[in-house]
C-alpha cells in the first residue's frame, strides 16, 4: 500500500472513529497507533517517529506556559462555586438592563476580558461555561445561543493579546520569514517580534467582540429581558458594588500583571486563585467543601485538556511519519500558480487541521512548511500571522470537531444536546468569516497600530 | 473480578487525594514565591521546578481519575442516541482498542528514556534546580500504568453491566 493512501485513510478513519463516542484524546492516540503499525507492516512507516513520543510528552510536562491552565481553571471554579461570578455577571448585566440580550453581551465582555487574562482557550471556554451557562439557562436564554456565545467569547483568547498562539506564532513566523528572505538572496533578513504581533492584533481583537455584540443586539430578546429585570431589581447600590468591584479588581490585577510584565501568565493565574479565595472569604462564601469540589473539578478538567494535547501529539507524529506533510506540500507547491490562491489554500488547510490538531502542533508543523513558500510571494508576515490566528480561532469553533466545542461539552449539563451547541456557534462562525474577509481585504487593519507605535 | 476492580478504584481514589494536595500546594508555592520576590528579591529555581513537577503530577495522574469519573470529552452525536446495550459495548471497545493500547504503548516506549535517566540520576539543567529529573520522567510510564489499571477496572464494571442489564 502506498504511503499517501495510508495517510489519507489515517485521517479519514480518525474522523470516523471520533464519531463513535469514545473519548477524543484516546481516539487520536489509538488511531495513530493502529495506523503506525499498519504502516510498519507495509514498510511505509518509519517506527522511529514513535520514539519521539516520550520526549514530546516530557516537553508538555516542562512547558511553563501550560502551568497557567489548572490555575486559571481553579480560579474560575472558585469564582463559580462561591457564586461570585454569578453576581458579577448579574451586576454587569445591570449596566445593560435596558439592552436587548444584556446578559449575552456581558458574557462577550467577560469572555474578552478572560481571553486577555488567560490566552488559553481550554481554560476560558471551560471557565466561562461553568460561570455563565447555568445562569443563562436559568434566565431562559435559548440553550443554543448561550452555548454559541460562550464558545465564541471563550475562544477570543486566541487572538486577544497576550495570547499563547501569538507568542508561539511570532517565533515560528520569524524563522519562516527569514528563510524566505535568505532564499531570495537577502542576507540581513528582517524578523517578526512578539510585540509586532500583539500590536497588530489589537484592532482585530476589538473588532470581533464588537461584531458579536452587534449580532446579539439584532436578536430579539424582549420577553427574556422582562425575566432578567426581576432579578436585577433585587440589587441595591451597596449590593451592586460588592458584586461588581472585587472580581473586576481581581481581573484587572491578573490582566495588568501580565500586560505590564510584572508576572508570567502562571504567576498571574496563581495570584488570581489566591485573590478569588480572599474575596470569597471576605464575603463569607468560602467553605472547605467548596475548596475540595473546586480542586477535584480542576483535576478533572485539567486532565481532560492535557489528554487531548497528548493525543494530538501521537496523531501529528504519525501523520508526519506517513508523509502527510509531503502530501500537503505537493498540494500547495505544485498546485496553484496564483499567490493569493496559495495563501487561501494554506489558510484552508490550517482551518481543517484545526479540527484534529492542537494549535501548537499546527503552528509548529505547518508554518515551517508553508511559510517560506508564502513569504517568497512577498506577503507581510504579520498580516499572515493575524490571519492564521483568526483562522485557527474559527476552526476551534467549527462543528463537529472544534476543540472549544469539546471543552464546552465537557462542562455543559447533560440536558443540553450536542447539536444545540453546534447550532449555537454557527452565527458566530459566520461573523468570524466576515472578520477574516475584512482583514484579508484591508491589511491596514493589522498594520495601522504597529505603524502608529513605530512612528 | 469484582474485587480487582474495587482495589483499582480505591487506588485511583487515594491518588486523587494526593492530587488535591498537589493543586493547592502549587498555588501556595507560586503565590509565596511572588511575595518573596517582591519583598526580598529572592528567586528560587528549585521552587519553580517543584511547581512544574506538581503540575505534571496533577495532569498526568489525573488522566486515570478522569477515566474513572468518565469526564474525558467525547463526541456524543451518535453515542447519545444509542441504547444502553450499545453504549456499554462502545465503552468496552474504546477501552480495549484505544485506551489500553495507548497506555501499554506509553509504558513501553518511555521505558528506554526513563531507564537512561535513572542510570545517570539525571538532574536539573539549571544550576540550583531540583536534581530529580529522573523522577519526573518516571511519571510518564507511571501515568501509563495508572491508565492501564483503571481501564481494566472499567472493563470489569462494563462487562458486569452488560451481563446483568443488557
Amino acid at each position: 500500500m502506498s504511503v499517501e493512501i495510508l495517510a489519507i485513510l489515517f485521517v479519514f478513519f480518525t474522523f470516523l472513529f471520533l464519531l463513535s463516542g469514545i473519548p477524543v484524546a484516546f481516539i487520536l492516540s489509538g488511531s495513530a497507533l493502529i495506523f503506525a503499525f499498519i504502516g510498519i507492516y507495509f514498510e511505509a512507516f518509519d517506527s522511529s517517529f514513535l520514539l519521539a513520543i516520550p520526549s514530546r510528552i516530557y516537553g508538555i510536562m516542562i512547558n511553563q506556559n501550560l502551568i497557567a491552565v489548572p490555575l486559571f481553571i481553579f480560579m474560575g471554579l472558585i469564582l463559580e462555586k462561591t457564586k461570585i461570578a454569578e453576581q458579577l455577571l448579574l451586576a454587569m448585566n445591570m449596566l445593560y438592563k435596558n439592552t436587548n440580550g444584556g446578559f449575552a453581551i456581558s458574557v462577550v465582555l467577560v469572555g474578552a476580558i478572560m481571553g486577555a487574562s488567560t490566552g488559553i482557550v481550554g481554560a476560558s471556554v471551560v471557565t466561562l461555561g461553568l460561570l455563565s451557562l447555568p445562569i443563562m439557562l436559568k434566565n431562559k436564554y435559548p440553550a443554543d445561543l448561550s452555548c454559541g456565545v460562550i464558545c465564541a467569547s471563550g475562544t477570543l483568547g486566541q487572538i486577544i493579546p497576550p495570547s499563547l498562539v501569538l507568542i508561539l506564532l511570532a517565533d515560528v513566523l520569524s524563522s519562516a520569514y527569514q528563510q524566505a528572505q535568505l532564499n531570495s538572496g537577502i542576507f540581513s533578513p528582517e524578523t517578526v517580534t512578539i510585540s509586532d504581533l500583539f500590536a497588530a492584533s489589537i484592532i482585530p481583537s476589538l473588532l470581533l467582540p464588537m461584531m458579536y455584540i452587534i449580532y446579539i443586539k439584532f436578536l430579539n430578546f424582549e420577553k427574556l429581558d422582562e425575566q432578567n429585570k426581576i432579578k436585577i431589581n433585587s440589587f441595591d447600590n451597596h449590593q451592586f458594588l460588592v458584586a461588581f468591584i472585587p472580581p473586576l479588581l481581581l481581573i484587572f490585577i491578573v490582566l495588568g500583571s501580565i500586560i505590564f510584565g510584572v508576572a508570567t501568565p502562571s504567576e498571574a493565574a496563581a495570584l488570581g486563585s489566591v485573590g478569588a479565595l480572599i474575596i470569597s472569604t471576605m464575603q463569607s462564601r468560602l467553605s472547605l467543601d467548596i475548596i475540595r469540589k473546586s480542586t477535584i473539578g480542576t483535576i478533572e478538567l485539567t486532565s481532560m485538556v492535557f489528554a487531548i494535547l497528548i493525543g494530538a501529539t501521537f496523531f501529528s507524529l504519525v501523520f508526519r511519519g506517513l508523509e502527510g506533510e509531503e502530501l500537503i506540500q505537493a498540494l500547495l507547491v505544485h498546485g496553484p500558480e496564483n499567490d493569493y490562491l496559495s495563501l487561501i489554500i494554506t489558510l484552508g488547510i490550517m482551518f481543517l487541521l484545526g479540527f484534529i490538531l492542537d494549535f501548537i502542533e499546527i503552528i509548529f508543523i505547518i508554518i515551517p512548511l508553508f511559510g517560506p513558500v508564502l513569504f517568497s510571494f512577498g506577503f507581510d508576515p504579520i498580516w499572515v500571522g493575524i490571519l492564521i490566528a483568526m483562522v485557527l480561532q474559527t476552526s476551534f469553533l467549527t462543528p463537529p470537531f472544534g476543540f472549544s466545542l469539546f471543552y464546552l461539552r465537557g462542562v455543559a449539563p447533560k440536558t443540553i444536546e450536542t447539536t444545540e451547541i453546534y447550532k449555537g456557534v454557527l452565527p458566530f462562525i459566520i461573523i468570524q468569516v466576515i472578520a477574516i474577509l475584512l482583514i484579508f481585504i484591508f491589511p491596514e487593519l493589522t498594520s495601522f497600530i504597529p505603524e502608529l507605535i513605530s512612528n | 473480578m469484582n474485587n480487582i476492580s474495587k482495589i483499582i478504584d480505591c487506588i485511583t481514589e487515594r491518588m486523587s487525594n494526593l492530587l488535591i494536595i498537589a493543586v493547592l500546594l502549587m498555588i501556595a508555592l507560586i503565590f509565596f514565591s511572588i511575595i518573596f520576590r517582591f519583598l526580598f528579591n529572592i528567586n528560587s529555581i528549585a521552587i519553580q521546578e517543584l511547581v512544574m513537577y506538581l503540575h505534571a503530577f496533577v495532569f498526568l495522574f489525573g488522566l486515570s481519575y478522569a477515566i474513572k469519573k468518565n469526564t474525558h470529552v467525547k463526541i456524543d452525536i451518535i453515542y447519545s442516541k444509542l441504547s444502553k446495550r450499545y453504549k456499554t459495548l462502545v465503552s468496552i471497545i474504546g477501552l480495549f482498542f484505544f485506551i489500553i493500547p495507548t497506555s501499554v504503548f506509553i509504558i513501553y516506549i518511555s521505558l528506554d528514556m526513563v531507564g537512561q535517566s535513572w542510570l545517570i540520576l539525571e538532574g536539573s539543567s539549571e544550576a540550583n534546580g531540583l536534581d530529580l529529573v529522573f523522577v519526573l520522567k518516571s511519571f510518564i510510564p507511571l501515568m501509563g500504568l495508572l491508565i492501564f489499571l483503571q481501564s481494566i477496572s472499567e472493563i470489569i464494571k462494563y462487562v458486569e453491566i452488560y451481563i446483568n442489564e443488557c
